[in-house]
């Protein structure tokens, strides 16, 4: 009797995983323990090892298909046996040497593909678009890409072309014939009073490259650019997650940044200190994004505006700090969480950071260490980058970009200019939910904390 | 349901016994002398000629059918031929004494009644008459076909026989030099001229078609009798004892004028070959052993029943003789039992598992043809050499026309690349009466009721537009009326008949004051015969007269559906545009009165090709789409609707006119302008879109047009789809059950006239496919105004806000289909 192998439950949140290489191809021989392949969650990527010895006789499911878990992925056993009896109902044959009558491709996929939701403002093509409104927005030169449909069942229809089109600039009656004419598209803004369009835009817009206007240029010179190498990276895994996230999160949220330094010199100076330290005390390795975060997890407890989430009909504010760090990885953004960061002492705190982001490097973090943060902290201040505009990591209403070090001239009190060492720190909040004022006070404070680190080490 | 006659109870109780008057079986003793004198050498002799060929004409169509040829002539045949061999005796004898104003209906085995009709016309008609007919048939191009290929015949009569032999076939092969333009075929060729009128392949059918051929002769005061040869297993059939009911109606010598000659000249003529197909009525399939004796069971007179010897061609000859002279004189109808045998199979597939040869043997041993040849030899009216002279005379012809009938050449068929059949579906013809002469009444139209609903309110609404009491409103019910009573003084031929027409005046009252404005001949009420009234209304009709039929609901029509179905819509086409079906047909949809009384059945009718079907939804559109269909030459049926008949005119400005106007034929009427969503309604659901439409107005802000259908076919989709390619969404409704509705076929062509045009899914309202329940809960059954609501939120266009209180989500569609309702 062959042995099933079966796709691992990777946390309790995680559904369902894509195959992301196989490792083993049929009629390899295998030990128990060997890994067999790779998958990947919206999260991470992990190893499914074999749970036995002998040969891989059929692999189910091919590089890229979704499988939901705990289904059976492939099948290891005797040479020759018979492994019909694992698979997977829908389950299509991944090419197997072995076996040249493979079945029929399935009618229908075991798991829904990962389409775009209706109700979801994606940026597809929706669903369904009524004729006429496919005719509407073809007259009247608009995109159908993203529309909301509001028609039954998410349906394009003309009222939401016509929504479209009203929130487009207006058009002098020559633009709009010429765009009419197929051969033209409109800017977002014109030239005209009130920023109409004119005639005079859409010639100018039809000599800059335009996807989709064919311009009319007296060369006729061809609207395809010449052949040139091109990477075309399919999008999934954590790409297509941080793709949809980022965009939900500037869509659907009103994101206003605030930006501050904090005096450095503080934490520059303890830093050292920390380098400086006995090797025995572990503190060694302590960063400056981890005094950072220390920073962080003592002060917010103190605004509940900030360490809080927004579900759109309620605002869930938290006394624990769950603080997410941005970890820069081969596969793109990983955001893990440190659990409970305000109980945590600065060693800990550093300890905890270093192991996860670790985890995130090599694919070994888990899904449950990537949920669950109130607050997060990013920081590219290590890349030169001296001040940026994060993007809130929703529901999560606040989060903390942390810049370069620069020198900032500070007046002291007998009036003399000096070159002090600042960090600079920027606070994006959803106003929706956060005011600016709370969140300058947070920002305020943190900056304080920062610059008299010693002080909150002991508070 | 009349004053005039009294039922006493002193006399209906009385005791007594019933007797009936004896019926003659085979009575009819030969006396050569008598005959010889009464017929002479030529008449005996040409009845013996037609028998020959009957015989050799059917012979020849059994070598074609089960050989592939004839005489060296090779044809194949794809068609039926349901052959008379054996018969033919039966058909030459009743023809002898006919007049060409005699008419004979007939069934799908009619050849030899055909021609044996025919040649009876022939040996009676002036030549120049007959030349004059033959000439004008189908423009003469029939003629000129036998022409072509008789050679130098000087004899009319000669050539008028090889007329009606080449006609015939050339209808039997499906050409276009036939009869009826192959059109009809070998089980419908009829040829009008002659008295031949249409023979029917629904067995029975011709049992209540004739009844209305009889009635046309007897209120019009026209010549002759009517005979409807049908098969001895038809007396199994409800049409055919509906038909002898309506035809026995004491009505005729009790109350009509008895200066028009009493009852219609009905002949019932039973072919009884002993078989319907392969079951045998005498003696398994029916239980009266001589079928004569049915006649006891319909009048005092027993029918004037008689068994007769068909096999003896002057037995037959006699009987008809003596029954047509009864039949003028209003003493009719007449039922005949002709015992007669075919040798043929029921058609060529017939393996005549069914009965056995020696029986096959002891009829042939005793061959009609065979026995008369041998009075002819016996009695010296013909010699061996005179009768093979016959024979090879047939023969001849014969050879003659299926040379030419075969040939595609000489006899072409009607293209069906053009839409030349399409063009013989309807008459389209707008005649203000019939036939000419003065209408009979009884009152001068200014004294009739007409006096008090021109006196009415033609509008609804008063100045303000405020409802007027309805009594005194010129309603729906009120302006059918109108129309009726118009054609009834235009047409003398119009005739009304259905149940409770007279004195009741319909059971909705659409007739109250024609009873005293028409004498009963032309307004007279029917047995509870539906097959009937409709048969007789299409034998009226395609016999030259005007025929209201009505059925009480809607729902009654399943009992009239062969008449409908195949018989209303098929004449004119089958004749090939020979004859003219002027039949409205009205029918009233029901509400309150549960599953068998509340059915908008329109999508049935309007699915047979043939039928023009409307349903007007106004008082205005009442009367002048009812004008319209009593102004035609087509037939039509009328729905009316009983939620409408009180209701006088709120929709149409200036209400219904007092003078004449008639509805463009097929044109919809927009009832009310919008431009955001279109509704279009069948019927009484018209005002429950108008409150949709004003729901929609009120709460979402929504301009909804309204159109109102008032035609199912034919219809001019035109202004729906330029309302469609307006508005862009569009929803259906109608009190139709919803499977099968034709607002389905409405919404298919929608969609596809307007598909770049649509916002959404073309959506459909019907009822609940369903029972009609009792009429407390029939707002769960029929289309409400939240249904459309509700259906245009769910399926069209989600409205803001808007919560359903009915499920009409596409999920509905699927669920609902699946269970089966």
């Amino acid at each position: 009797m062959a042995t099933p192998v079966v796709m691992p439950k990777q946390g309790q949140s995680v559904e369902s995983c894509i195959i992301v290489e196989w490792k083993k191809q049929p009629g390899d021989e295998v030990a128990q323990g060997d890994v067999l392949c790779e998958v990947e969650t919206d999260k991470a990527v992990m190893d499914v090892e074999s749970p036995a010895a002998g040969t891989l006789l059929a692999l189910f499911y091919q590089e890229g298909d979704l499988v939901p878990v705990l289904e059976t992925i492939a099948a290891i056993g005797q040479p020759g046996e018979d492994v019909s009896d694992l698979r997977p109902e829908g389950a299509a044959e991944a090419e197997a040497p072995e076996s040249p009558q493979a079945v029929a491709a399935p009618a229908e996929t075991p798991v829904a593909p990962p389409v775009a939701q209706p109700e979801q403002v994606s940026a597809e093509e929706p669903v369904g678009v009524s004729p006429r409104a496919r005719h509407l927005a073809e007259q009247k030169a608009v995109a159908l890409e993203g529309l909301h449909g509001s028609g039954p069942g998410g349906r394009v229809i003309e009222r939401d072309v016509q929504a479209a089109l009203s929130s487009q600039p207006r058009l002098s009656p020559v633009a709009q014939a010429m765009v009419q004419s197929g051969a033209y598209r409109a800017p977002a803004q014109g030239s005209g009073p009130g920023g109409r369009v004119m005639s005079r835009d859409l010639a100018a817009a039809a000599e800059t490259p335009a996807p989709q206007a064919a311009a009319p240029s007296a060369a006729g010179a061809p609207p395809v650019a010449p052949a040139q190498p091109v990477t075309t990276i399919p999008l999934r895994g954590v790409r297509r997650v941080i793709a949809d996230r980022m965009l939900q999160s500037m869509q659907s949220t009103a994101q206003l940044t605030l930006n501050s330094t904090a005096d450095a010199r503080g934490i520059l100076a303890y830093r050292q200190k920390l380098k400086a330290s006995d090797s025995a005390w572990g503190l060694q390795g302590v960063t400056i994004n981890d005094l950072v975060l220390y920073a962080v997890s003592r002060i917010l407890p103190q605004y509940p505006d900030l360490n809080a989430l927004f579900t759109g009909e309620a605002i869930e504010q938290y006394s624990d700090v769950h603080l997410g760090f941005a970890v820069d990885t081969p596969r793109g953004l990983i955001v893990p969480v440190i659990r409970d960061a305000h109980t945590l002492t600065l060693r800990d705190m550093a300890a905890e950071s270093r192991r996860l982001a670790a985890a995130c490097q090599d694919g070994s973090v888990q899904p449950d260490e990537l949920s669950g943060g109130t607050f997060t902290v990013t920081n590219l201040g290590n890349l030169g980058v001296e001040s940026f505009t994060p993007i809130l990591n929703v529901p999560q209403v606040a989060i903390l970009g942390v810049g370069g070090i620069t020198l900032k001239p500070v007046e002291s009190e007998d009036g003399e200019v000096q070159f002090v060492r600042h960090l600079n720190l920027s606070l994006t909040i959803n106003h929706q939910v956060v005011d600016g004022a709370p969140g300058a006070r947070f920002l305020q404070a943190l900056a304080r904390g920062l610059a008299q680190f010693d002080l909150l080490l002991a508070a | 349901m009349t004053k005039a006659i009294t039922i006493d109870p002193r006399e209906v109780r009385r005791k007594g016994v019933l007797t009936g008057p004896e019926i003659p079986v085979n009575a009819y003793e030969s006396n050569p002398k008598a005959e010889a004198k009464k017929y002479g050498k030529r008449g005996l002799l040409r009845m013996y000629r037609d028998m020959v060929h009957i015989r050799e004409f059917e012979t020849m169509l059994d070598r074609i059918k089960k050989e592939g040829v004839y005489h060296d002539i090779a044809y194949d045949h794809k068609g039926p031929a349901h052959l008379s061999i054996g018969q033919e005796s039966a058909a030459v004898g009743q023809a002898y004494h006919l007049t060409p104003d005699d008419f004979v209906f007939g069934s799908h085995r009619s050849h030899g009644e055909i021609l044996a009709k025919s040649f009876s016309a022939i040996a009676k008609m002036e030549e120049s008459e007959l030349q004059a007919i033959m000439e004008s048939y189908n423009g003469g191009t029939t003629l000129r076909v036998v022409e072509s290929f008789v050679g130098d015949v000087k004899d009319v009569r000669e050539l008028a026989t090889y007329f009606v032999l080449y006609g015939t076939l050339a209808e039997i092969f499906g050409r276009e030099y036939g009869f009826n333009k192959g059109m009809g075929g070998s089980m419908h060729a009829f040829f009008p001229p002659f008295g031949v009128m249409p023979n029917n392949a629904i067995v029975g059918g011709s049992g209540d078609i004739s009844v209305g051929a009889a009635l046309f002769k007897r209120i019009n005061r026209r010549p002759g009798i009517v005979i409807a040869n049908i098969g001895d297993a038809s007396m199994g059939c409800g049409p055919v004892w509906e038909g002898m009911m309506m035809s026995a109606m004491d009505q005729y010598r009790t109350l009509w004028e008895k200066e028009l000659g009493g009852a219609p000249p009905m002949l019932f003529n039973f072919m009884n070959n002993f078989y319907g197909m392969g079951g045998q009525p005498k003696g398994e399939t029916m239980g009266f052993d001589v079928l004569a004796r049915v006649g006891l069971g319909v009048n005092p007179e027993a029918m004037h029943a008689e068994r007769v010897d068909g096999y003896s061609p002057l037995a037959v000859a006699d009987a008809i003789e003596r029954k047509r002279k009864v039949l003028l004189e209003g003493r009719g109808p007449v039922l005949l039992d002709t015992v007669t045998y075919r040798y043929s199979g029921h058609s060529p597939s017939d393996a005549m598992a069914y009965r056995t040869k020696e029986e096959l043997d002891l009829w042939m041993e005793q061959d009609a043809i065979a026995g008369y040849r041998q009075y002819l030899l016996d009695n010296g009216h013909l010699d061996q050499g005179q009768a093979d002279a016959v024979q090879d005379e047939v023969v001849e012809r014969i050879v003659k026309v299926l040379t030419a009938a075969a040939s595609l050449d000489v006899s072409p068929r009607v293209s069906i690349t053009t839409d030349a059949i399409g063009e013989m579906m309807f008459s389209n013809g707008v005649m203000d009466r019939m036939a000419e002469g003065e209408p009979e009444t009884l009152l001068p139209l200014e004294e009739t009721r007409l006096k008090a609903t021109l006196a009415k309110s033609r509008f609804g609404l008063d100045a303000d537009g405020k409802p007027l009491p309805k009594l005194r409103c010129v309603t729906y019910a009120e302006a059918l009326f109108e129309a009726m009573i118009h054609r009834f003084y235009e047409d003398p031929t119009m005739a009304a008949f259905g149940e409770e027409n007279r004195d009741w005046g319909g059971a909705f009252g659409v007739y109250r004051g024609l009873t005293e404005a028409l004498p009963y001949h032309r307004l007279f009420n029917t047995p509870i015969s539906e097959g009937a009234i409709v048969g007789a209304g299409v034998g009226y009709a395609l016999s030259g007269g005007r025929a209201v039929a009505e059925l009480m609901y809607c729902d009654f029509m399943g009992r009239a559906g062969d008449e409908i179905f195949n018989q209303m819509s098929k004449w004119q086409a089958m004749s090939a545009g020979v004859l003219k079906m002027p039949l409205v047909l009205r029918v009233s949809v029901g509400s309150k009165y549960g599953a068998q009384h509340s059915q908008d059945w329109t999508s049935i009718v309007a699915h047979i090709p043939g039928l023009k079907v409307m349903f007007p939804a106004t008082p205005y559109d009442a009367k002048g789409m009812l004008n319209l269909a009593l102004h035609g030459t087509d037939p039509v049926v009328f729905f009316e609707s009983q939620r409408l008949y009180s209701e006088p005119e709120v929709l149409v400005e200036g209400g219904v006119p007092t003078e004449y106007y008639e509805v463009e034929m097929g044109e919809p009427a927009v009832r009310r302008m919008g431009s955001d969503l279109t509704i279009l309604t069948v019927g009484a659901t018209l005002y429950r879109a108008l409150e949709a439409a004003d729901i929609l107005q009120e709460k979402y802000g929504l301009s909804v047009e309204v159109i109102d259908a008032r035609f199912l076919n034919p219809l001019n989709y035109a202004p729906i789809v330029a309302s469609v390619k307006k508005t862009g969404k569009i929803v259906l409704a109608s009190d139709a059950t919803e499977r099968g509705s034709f607002l389905h076929t409405m919404a298919s062509n929608i969609s596809q006239l307007a598909f770049d045009y649509l916002d959404g899914p073309v959506a459909v309202v019907g009822a609940r496919n369903w029972i009609t329940p009792p009429a407390e809960m029939e707002e769960g059954f029929f289309p409400q105004k939240e249904w459309i609501v509700d259906t245009i939120h769910e399926r069209i266009l989600p409205l803001p806000g808007h919560e359903p209180t009915t499920r009409q989500a596409t999920s509905e569609i699927l669920s609902r289909n699946r269970m089966g309702v």
